[in-house]
């Protein structure tokens, strides 16, 4: 079973290497997620089918163990494409490898307006998430957003003491 | 029951990383999670491996602790760092202008907050007032480089 999914997930991979990393419509996030996510609907299902048939020698284990893999392979995959997508302090760095280069400063401030450029891109996108909307220039949560904000507010609550009565 | 473990044995590690993040230690959270989280995981290794072997119910647990881990680090890091987290957070107050939103995030603030962490853990060096990448940050940069052009990001 564990070679049977590392088959399939290798296959996966392989196909993005060689095939699908060069057509466009997985160079955006929602291209490259849907990819990972369909995989894992696939392979979800296909455990399920397995420990219904197979319940004593797949069952519930087997189901646990296909999600847990393709989980850590997705989860490690997309965190690695959008640090090299966007990561603000990968493009310092690169700010102050080329002025090192070129003997010059680093422009911090260039770097800056982009931040400045991205905010609308992410009011935009928690809109079209549906956890904000937006009327007569107010910006509120939405009842899903209310939730999602309450459980970030929780675990931050949880990881950062200091800040507990922020928010 | 194995899996009824790693279950148990994530739980311990999300307690203790709490406990942890209250405690005076000289480390970032993700380093206190780890100082749990791997001990903790050997510990689930050894015991799962001694009571049911290398079967499918020993190497799911296994790999499902690994991967609660890994989701929880990433969850934890996203609301400690992410602008879009903070923003949900503060719309909890109630909802906002959308200058004031804005507010929530200064970019020249963030540059200088990543600065900071960048020098701070070696990747960049200052010296007579000037910038300068490490050997560290050297490696970092290459790495990130190639994996650029590994997912096509370069030629977007």
């Amino acid at each position: 079973m564990l070679l049977a999914i590392a088959v399939y997930l290798t296959a996966h991979f392989a196909a993005y290497v060689f095939v699908l990393r060069h057509r466009a419509e997985l160079r955006s996030e929602n291209g490259i997620s849907m990819y990972h996510f369909a995989s894992a609907v696939f392979a979800g299902l296909a455990g399920v089918v397995f420990a219904v048939l197979e319940p004593n020698r797949f069952g519930l284990s087997g189901l646990v163990l296909v999600l847990s893999l393709h989980g850590i392979y997705s989860l490690s995959f997309l965190e690695l494409w959008s640090l090299a997508q966007g990561g603000y302090s990968l493009s310092i760095i690169a700010s102050v490898a080329q002025a090192e280069a070129s003997g010059t400063e680093p422009d911090f401030l260039a770097l800056a307006a982009i931040g400045e450029a991205k905010q609308d891109d992410r009011v935009a996108a928690l809109v079209r998430l549906g956890l904000v909307s937006g009327k007569d220039g107010r910006i509120a949560l939405t009842a899903r957003g209310g939730r999602i904000a309450f459980l970030l507010h929780a675990l931050r609550r949880w990881v950062q003491p200091g800040e507990a009565r922020k928010g | 029951m194995a899996i009824v473990l790693a279950l148990a044995a994530f739980v311990l590690a999300v307690l203790l990383h709490g406990l942890a993040m209250r405690a005076p230690l000289q480390l970032d959270s993700v380093r206190r999670f780890m100082l749990i989280g791997v001990p903790l995981g050997v510990a689930l290794v050894t015991v799962a491996l001694a009571r049911v072997g290398p079967t499918l119910p020993g190497i799911a647990a296994i790999l499902l602790y690994a991967l609660l881990c890994e989701l929880y680090i990433f969850l934890f890091t996203l609301v400690l760092s992410s602008v879009s987290a903070t923003m949900l957070i503060m719309l909890r107050r109630g909802p906002v202008q959308a200058s004031a939103l804005a507010s929530v995030y200064d970019p020249q603030e963030m540059v200088q907050l990543r600065l900071d962490r960048l020098l701070r853990n070696g990747f960049v060096a200052r010296a007579s007032g000037r910038f300068s990448v490490t050997e560290k940050g050297e490696r970092l940069h290459r790495i990130f480089t190639g994996l650029r052009r590994f997912f096509g990001h370069e030629s977007r």
